[in-house]
């Protein structure tokens, strides 16, 4: 009796936990994708403008981004793919810091790729499953 | 401290995976079914994943072992509760042999081979397929027996002899010290254990081993430096 009680109960609790498993990532994944995409976007807008200041800005804004989130991230995400994107947001920046726009441009295209192939895996479609 | 990271992981995941086995409520290898059996392996394996790769989040293994619990509870919830799907999910038992006969498209039909039957058999004390009413090859893989009446060992009640009441045997003694579980069930006392055993000459502590049915049939092995001697004792117990 008190086995399946137990059993029972360690049940609803599995469900829930799974439950919270299907959600809280994504949302986290996707808060910080959308953070980091926006950094992005300005960081190389500043890039094309050669304003090299707001880029490194941006780029520094990055890095402590992923600072910030490295942890609730490797939580549920593959460690390789977290460093790959830290250390591409790093090299962005210090390509920023040298005014050398190509390499930072070629290193936050690098991040967005990663970016993508995250939210490709841990966003729930279709595709992802197969 | 890498080293630290993967002792970490390895001793949460195996208790975490010996919770898992236990909620399934599997106690032995001989209770699985094939599915247990595979879920079982599945399981192991993907913890072994994540203890050994620590760029793998942990979560990796649990949400797919969490996964594959749920489904075989509510595989066995279902099963519990349609024939049809017990059928499905773990096959009918397959009668063998009928009185004395090898019931051949059974067994191919099963991929038993007369030789595993044999062994079977045999494993059973059986050694003539003649002496076999029924055997069954049931859904866990093994195989059950029934001998026909010639060949069955008279029982008591065949002999007309007083039949004994069974007594289940409970442990009270273990290495000088009195079994809790024991005394519950026998409705002893540590003191009354202690008195039965000081009236027979015996101190608790020169005890390796007593087991007590409810009849009072005491046994009673005392450890090495009394020779390992045994007692086999009777205790009234009605004066309790």
């Amino acid at each position: 009796m008190g086995f399946t009680v137990f059993r029972t109960a360690m049940t609803v609790a599995i469900c829930l936990l799974l439950l919270a498993l299907f959600i809280f990532p994504s949302r986290t994944l996707c808060r910080f994708a959308d953070a980091a995409d926006a950094n992005i976007e300005q960081a190389k807008d500043a890039l094309r403008r050669g304003d090299c200041a707001r880029a490194q800005d941006a780029c520094a804004a990055l890095c402590a981004l992923i600072g910030e989130r490295m942890l609730p991230l490797e939580r549920f995400l593959n460690h390789a793919n977290v460093d790959a994107l830290d250390a591409s947001f790093r090299v962005a920046h210090a390509a920023a810091s040298v005014r050398d726009a190509g390499a930072a441009i070629e290193a936050l295209a690098e991040a967005q790729s990663i970016l993508d192939r995250l939210r490709g895996i841990e966003l729930f479609s279709p595709n992802s499953l197969l | 401290m890498r080293m630290l990271t993967l002792f970490l992981r390895a001793v949460f995941l195996d208790l975490f995976v010996l919770l898992i086995l236990r909620l399934t409520g599997k106690r032995q290898v001989s209770d699985l079914q094939p599915y247990d059996l595979l879920m079982t392996l599945v399981i192991a394996d993907l913890a072994s994943t994540a203890i050994a790769d620590t760029d793998i989040p942990l979560l990796y293994s649990i949400v797919p072992i969490l996964a594959l619990y749920l489904v075989q509870r509510v595989l066995s919830k279902l099963s519990l509760k349609s024939a049809a799907i017990r059928r499905f999910l773990c096959g009918t038992p397959q009668v063998l042999i009928r009185d004395g006969v090898l019931e051949e498209d059974v067994m191919r039909r099963t991929n038993y081979t007369v030789r595993d039957l044999m062994d079977s058999l045999r494993s059973k004390d059986v050694f003539d397929v003649g002496e076999v009413a029924y055997a069954i090859l049931e859904t866990n893989g093994s195989v059950s027996i029934l001998q026909k009446d010639a060949f069955l060992p008279p029982t008591r009640r065949d002999l007309k002899l007083k039949e004994q009441p069974c007594a289940l045997k409970h442990l009270l003694v273990l290495e000088g010290r009195v079994q809790k579980s024991g005394l519950d069930a026998l409705h002893l006392t540590r003191e009354r254990v202690q008195a039965i055993l000081k009236r027979h000459g015996v101190a608790l502590r020169s005890v390796f081993f007593a087991q007590m049915d409810s009849e009072g049939a005491l046994y009673v092995q005392l450890d090495r430096a009394h020779q390992s001697r045994v007692l086999d004792l009777h205790e009234s117990l009605s004066s309790r």
